[in-house]
């Protein structure tokens, strides 16, 4: 199991696990830079502070987990060898579940290593509780990935799926007010626990698990349409939508 | 002139290619779902004080506030779908076959700019237009109609001319999904409020945000704090101006890049 494991992450490349890693590096320079620019500007340290614990807590709810999306809208997509894998006895579903499992696991992991650092080093500050407080990345997380797989197979175009991906990204965060003044809508806001922290606009949201369990169900949803036409071979082989 | 056929050519053939393509509608469909619950809401506002002592939000207001929605959310997505134009044609071997042939790459890549634009500002046309016939329909105000149209002609066509160059430019070099991050990124960044905590490139000449053309041409002032400054015409007419370079630079680098790889080869 260990030399199929190592055989397909080769074979998903290096980029695909360098990319979780660039956004961290990014973002955590940019949250260093408004805190330097904080204190540079004569703000107090305290504001300096909340600068950078809110760039980490952006980090990972609102910069891991959409990469990982369009990430896993290639990996569905990125085999040039479609037909010839369809012919063999080894279930294409198989490997493209391994792959996707990979990919995930490497971004929790992204993840919990950050979350660890960021509350070793005393800038947690979301509202949510351990081991609750997991959720803020882990169910995000999970919407995305399996998110992006299954809408890159329903439309047959990872440039698609990774489009929708990208204007969800952006247009959820502009226009959150849209989400958080819906009751419906704000269940299914994908970035609700940068609301919850003291200067957001929904401090400690009672419907914060709520909204964790219902991007997880509907990440298993996605998960099992994605299992389901990965296993129709005539579907794949159809034309880019 | 044997060239400019080749661009009229290519120009058609890639309309035509990203026109026909399914996956486009279906996320500008997408997109205007979401549009629409902003549009619900900006209905809602005629009348209302636009903050504690701010002018009442009137027809006109509401229809700049439906431009801006879509002027921040279409070109985004007209960015992110034609980052795979460069990349299908290596993907399916189609670069090297054209390369066999007379065609300057020049051509072919201002043909492609061209056409595959022209086709993504089509749906997204279409989008601004439903939400101005939802505008009349609900104000009984045809002489929105101009202000609308012209709304999109100077703050929705430059940024997708703009962010288009660079979709087709960056994706000769970069992979899709890195720059597909990055524009991502980018047009979040460009996007934030300029008096906040993070340096921004929102409110300079270099933003696809437009907000001197939102300022001079408009006067829309007032309902964000510290996004809209007053500002001359001539200002408006060089954000757009710088923009439209900018993505000229973009296609040259482009263009320059491929002539550098096709003589290596």
């Amino acid at each position: 199991m260990y030399h199929r494991l190592r055989y397909e992450a080769r074979e998903l490349g290096m980029r695909f696990f360098a990319l979780p890693l660039l956004v961290t590096l990014i973002f955590v320079g940019v949250a260093l830079l408004a805190a330097f620019d904080a204190g540079r500007s004569g703000d107090s340290a305290a504001i300096a502070h909340d600068y950078l614990a809110k760039g980490l807590l952006f980090l990972l709810e609102f910069g891991i987990p959409p990469v990982a999306g369009l990430i896993a809208a290639n990996v569905v997509a990125d085999n040039s060898a479609l037909e010839l894998h369809l012919s063999l006895p080894h279930s294409y579903a198989g490997v493209i579940g391994l792959r996707l499992a990979l990919l995930t696991l490497w971004t929790w992991l992204t993840c919990l290593i950050v979350a660890l650092v960021v509350g070793v080093a005393g800038y947690w500050i979301a509202p949510q509780p351990a081991p609750q407080s997991a959720f803020i990345w882990f169910a995000p997380c999970l919407w995305f990935i399996c998110g992006g797989a299954l809408l890159t197979l329903l439309l047959r175009s990872r440039i698609a799926s990774s489009a929708l991906l990208g204007m969800l990204w952006i247009g959820e965060l502009l226009f959150r007010p849209v989400f958080l003044q819906n009751t419906a809508l704000q269940k299914i806001y994908l970035f609700l626990t940068l609301e919850t922290i003291k200067s957001g606009s929904a401090p400690n949201a009672a419907y914060w698990l709520t909204n964790r369990l219902t991007l997880l169900a509907m990440a298993a949803l996605f998960l099992v349409g994605t299992a389901l036409l990965l296993r129709q071979n005539e579907y794949l082989l159809g034309h880019e939508a | 002139m044997k060239q400019l056929s080749v661009v009229t050519g290519v120009i058609r053939y890639e309309f035509l290619m990203q026109l026909r393509r399914k996956s486009v509608w279906i996320a500008f469909v997408l997109m205007a779902a979401l549009l629409a619950f902003l549009l619900n809401q900006f209905l809602a506002l005629v009348g209302k004080p636009a903050g504690s002592g701010g002018p009442l939000f009137s027809e006109r207001d509401i229809v700049i506030f439906w431009t801006q929605s879509t002027a921040t959310l279409l070109p985004l997505g007209a960015g992110l779908l034609l980052a795979d134009r460069m990349p299908r044609d290596r993907r399916t071997n189609v670069y090297e076959l054209l390369r066999t042939t007379p065609s300057a790459i020049y051509a072919r890549l201002g043909g492609k700019y061209v056409g595959a634009i022209l086709a993504t500002l089509i749906p997204a046309l279409l989008v601004q237009l439903i939400g101005l016939g939802v505008l009349v329909a609900h104000f009984h105000d045809a002489s929105v109609i101009p202000l609308s149209l012209l709304t999109f002609v100077v703050l929705v066509v430059p940024p997708v001319l703009f962010v288009g160059a660079y979709s087709i430019a960056c994706t000769t070099l970069l992979w899709t999904p890195l720059y597909m991050f990055l524009f991502i990124g980018y047009w979040l960044w460009t996007n934030l409020n300029p008096s906040q905590q993070i340096p921004t490139l929102g409110g300079t000449y270099l933003s696809p945000g437009e907000n001197y053309v939102y300022s001079s041409f408009f006067n829309f002032l007032g309902y964000r704090d510290g996004f809209y400054h007053p500002a001359a015409v001539w200002q408006g007419i060089l954000n757009i101006a710088v923009l439209l370079a900018l993505a000229l630079i973009a296609l040259v680098a482009a263009w320059r890049i491929q002539v550098a790889q096709a003589n290596r080869n």
